[in-house]
């Protein structure tokens, strides 16, 4: 695989020095980095050790998901049409997973020591980081174009698919480079040190753009006539990348080809080509100095909230059965304020919730209230449990670190119930990221919906909880901090998040069916789900702590 | 032994003509060098304003307490914090807008053990000269001279996962030394190393200066520095509070570096805080 990439980024040789690159120093970087990532870390507790399988496990479920796009691809009759819908949701899928999951890839500090010193340039380092992204990307969005590749290939003749292939690349280099167009820009109005706090933010803004503008589409799909619609070409059809995408695969078509259809081909083109020439040649002065003061974060002493700590001491008071589930709590508290990387992979994903929410319940706009006071039971349910189940992420967040070395100090404490570390933290997440989201969504779910909804909402929030304790019971025991972030299974989260709104819908449809009981029923069930959720943390307390390999 | 290890070194063209012909010429100049982090009530200054002038072909044993600046000093000059106020420039190159070219000729031996411990001492060393640029056979030669210098050559193919602190520190050296640099900086370069090595890398560094190399050194351990510096420069809250031989610093009540360290910086109540220290572990 490596060997392969290698052979392609030699191909690309020119381009690469014509934007400025050291070719000889991008090959060494790519080379290098690729083989760390596929050596297996032999670190304090790693469970992981197969990362090609890693790699593998995700195609799969990426292709799995592809299927679907497959199958709404070969029901449109119009390629146009039907290949701008697939590019629209291949671009949005690719943004986020580069928005919540990559960004910090870009940024990368932690070996500053060993190249910063080097006579690298700029363009060169910045160029390597995105073609190291890009092989990732490029993987991902390849395993959700298979199946539709697929259909392509039966349904269109000529070299469509190859063209189609060739978009599919294109379709995640041009994401990859407007994202990070997006984050230079922002580094040029800020100074380095806040630019690193501000990203997180402009990651939550990016995706809620992003969506924003997906939001277009699902009102076009809605239409039955869909099927048989011949796609029309506006003005702003040409400010609308995936259809960019859509034309040059239409090109390979042969047929139906009219000037329209080859300007936007040309676009699709152009723009990667022009914006990589745009960003490296002559936005990337400066990146080494964004890079350079991130060394120094720790630096800055902490502000500690006095009044936010003491109400936080009392809830963890509450609910930690023993000190050394609040030491659990206090270590994941404290790393997880502070750790930007830990907030980069989380807060994105309240802003996607959200949106997702919107795009998936299509509320009227004009008429806002009025649509979401006459939203459907399922929808409503659905609604409140989605953006919920937002804060799971920073549950399966807290294994992460770059530090995965200090896990040493669990192994040396006299420490016989490591499992209580975990459960604490995971108690201190969801209080930190569940809780409040969920009781700000409750205020206003019962003011529209009235009080009746109330038992749905509690039984929601304990099937969340429980939806979120589930994985942690099946899954290897791994404890808060102990992991590097390993990039084979970066764009899991994006996987996670896709296949979680299944347990998300299964849920809301529990909740739909309830609704249909008397009251008390409900309360009983959530009564049971309390009790279950008691069972579960006790359960995730009882489990035995087995470090797979020892520290060398 | 050493000398003749050293030998070989030099016969493999290491570091012979090399510098001896800039003799005399200043080599860095840093004027009014300051560096902060953070902003409004966090801000931190780190380096309040160091001037300084360097010749090559020294020993330069930079110290300081903890926290003093001595590595953002060397990280300012190796190019890893490029964002600073003041001038510097080396080899006369101004450090800011020629930074590419200063690097070549520059080594750098971090303080931590920054380096991708997941590669082997081969991989780690060729990727690193291939960023120089170095010609592979030349490369090959030097990999292979140096690790057998550092007695590492059957741990060439080796992870260095896991490697001990020391190994890791002479690959960090190596590599500090591959592309050979005219000025080598070091961060506490003998950390982790045992006694026969800590000897072996004073010998090196000795020899590199005899050869006309410039060595920018910090450190803790007061006895080498005292012993191998042509030149101490110890700094304090970011400023410089002494700068000279050794011969010129020390006074009739400071005779060895390590009390003049104590007296500079204001540490001579060691003993009484030790003592609390110890009154305080026991009550708990």
């Amino acid at each position: 695989m490596i060997a392969v990439t290698l052979f392609l980024v030699r191909l690309l040789k020119k381009p690469i020095q014509w934007l400025g690159g050291d070719f000889v120093q991008i090959e060494i970087l790519l080379r290098t980095k690729l083989t760390l990532d596929f050596r297996n870390t032999p670190s304090a507790f790693q469970t992981s050790g197969r990362k090609k399988q890693t790699l593998m496990t995700q195609f799969f479920f990426y292709a799995v998901y592809g299927l679907l796009l497959a199958a709404v691809l070969y029901s449109i009759n119009d390629l146009l049409l039907g290949l701008t819908i697939f590019f629209s949701v291949l671009v949005v899928l690719l943004a986020m997973t580069i928005i919540s999951e990559f960004t910090t890839v870009i940024f990368d500090s932690r070996d500053n020591n060993i190249l910063l010193p080097r006579p690298l340039n700029n363009r060169t380092l910045l160029l390597s980081r995105l073609l190291h992204i890009q092989f990732y990307m490029g993987y991902i969005a390849l395993a959700l174009a298979l199946f539709p590749g697929i259909a392509i290939a039966i349904k269109v003749k000529g070299i469509a698919v190859l063209m189609y292939f060739l978009a599919v690349l294109l379709s995640t280099w041009l994401t990859l480079i407007f994202t990070t167009f997006i984050y230079f820009l922002i580094s040029k109005k800020v100074e380095g040190e806040r630019f690193k706090d501000i990203v997180t933010y402009v990651q939550v803004i990016m995706g809620i753009l992003i969506f924003a503008g997906y939001q277009l589409l699902p009102r076009i799909m809605d239409t039955n006539v869909l099927n048989n619609t011949v796609m029309k070409i506006h003005w702003w059809t040409y400010l609308y990348p995936p259809s960019w995408l859509a034309a040059l695969v239409k090109t390979g078509e042969y047929s139906g080809i009219t000037l329209q259809v080859l300007l936007l081909a040309a676009l699709a083109v152009i723009l990667p080509i022009s914006g990589a020439v745009l960003l490296i040649r002559f936005m990337s002065i400066g990146f080494e100095n964004i890079l350079g003061e991130a060394v120094v974060e720790s630096a800055l002493p902490v502000s500690n909230n006095g009044a936010k700590g003491f109400r936080s001491t009392t809830v963890r008071n509450l609910i930690c059965v023993s000190d050394t589930e609040k030491a659990g709590w206090n270590l994941a508290v404290a790393t997880t304020k502070r750790d930007r990387k830990f907030k980069q992979s989380v807060y994105p994903y309240f802003g996607f919730m959200f949106v997702f929410a919107i795009v998936i319940l299509k509320p009227d706009l004009k008429n806002l209230l009025a649509s979401l006071q006459a939203m459907n039971g399922f929808s409503k349910f659905f609604f409140i449990t989605i953006i919920g189940f937002a804060g799971s992420t920073a549950v399966s967040q807290l294994p992460y670190t770059d530090m995965p070395e200090a896990a040493w100090i669990y192994l040396a404490l006299p420490l016989q119930e490591h499992s209580h570390l975990l459960s604490g933290a995971v108690k201190s997440m969801l209080v930190r990221f569940f809780l409040p989201v969920y009781l700000i969504i409750t205020v206003p779910a019962l003011w529209l919906w009235g009080l009746k909804t109330l038992p749905q909402i509690l039984l929601g929030g304990f099937g969340i909880v429980l939806l979120i304790l589930i994985p942690l019971l099946l899954q290897n025991m791994v404890l808060p901090f102990t992991q590097i972030r390993e990039m084979q299974r970066k764009g899991m989260n994006s996987l996670i998040a896709i296949f979680s709104m299944i347990l998300v819908a299964v849920l809301a449809g529990l909740l739909y069916l309830s609704s249909t009981f008397p009251e008390w029923i409900t309360y009983l069930i959530s009564a049971f789900a309390l009790g279950l959720m008691i069972l579960f943390f006790r359960m995730l307390r009882k489990r035995k702590f087995v470090p797979t390999k020892m520290y060398q | 032994m050493i000398s003749v290890r050293l030998q070989r070194l030099a016969l493999d063209g290491y570091y012979l003509n090399f510098g001896k012909a800039s003799m005399g010429n200043l080599l860095i100049t840093i004027r009014g060098l300051k560096k902060s982090y953070g902003k409004g009530a966090s801000r931190n200054d780190v380096l309040k304003g160091i001037d300084l002038d360097i010749n090559p072909g020294q020993i330069i044993g930079y110290i300081g307490p903890n926290g003093a600046g001595k590595s953002t000093t060397v990280k300012i000059l190796c190019g890893i914090l490029p964002d600073f106020e003041g001038e510097i420039s080396i080899f006369g190159k101004d450090l800011r807008t020629q930074s590419l070219e200063i690097k070549k000729h520059i080594g750098y031996v971090p303080e931590t053990g920054a380096l991708y411990d997941l590669l082997t001492p081969n991989e780690y060393l060729n990727f690193i000269g291939a960023l120089y640029k170095i010609d592979a056979s030349v490369l090959d030669s030097r990999i292979e001279n140096l690790l057998s210098f550092f007695c590492m050559e059957k741990h060439a193919d080796q992870r260095m996962d896991t490697f001990s602190k020391g190994m890791k520190q002479k690959i960090l050296i190596t590599a500090g030394i591959i592309n050979n640099p005219d000025i080598l900086f070091l961060d506490e370069p003998l950390s982790g190393l045992d006694a026969n090595s800590v000897i072996l890398v004073k010998e090196l560094l000795i020899s590199l200066a005899k050869d006309g190399k410039t060595i920018f050194y910090c450190s803790h351990l007061m006895d080498v520095v005292e012993k191998i510096s042509d030149r101490i420069i110890l700094i304090n809250n970011g400023i410089v509070v002494a700068d000279g031989n050794f011969d010129e610093l020390k006074t009739e009540k400071a005779d060895t570096l390590e009390l003049l360290f104590a007296q500079l910086t204001g540490r001579h109540d060691n003993e009484i805080n030790t003592a609390d220290l110890f009154n305080g572990i026991k009550r708990n």
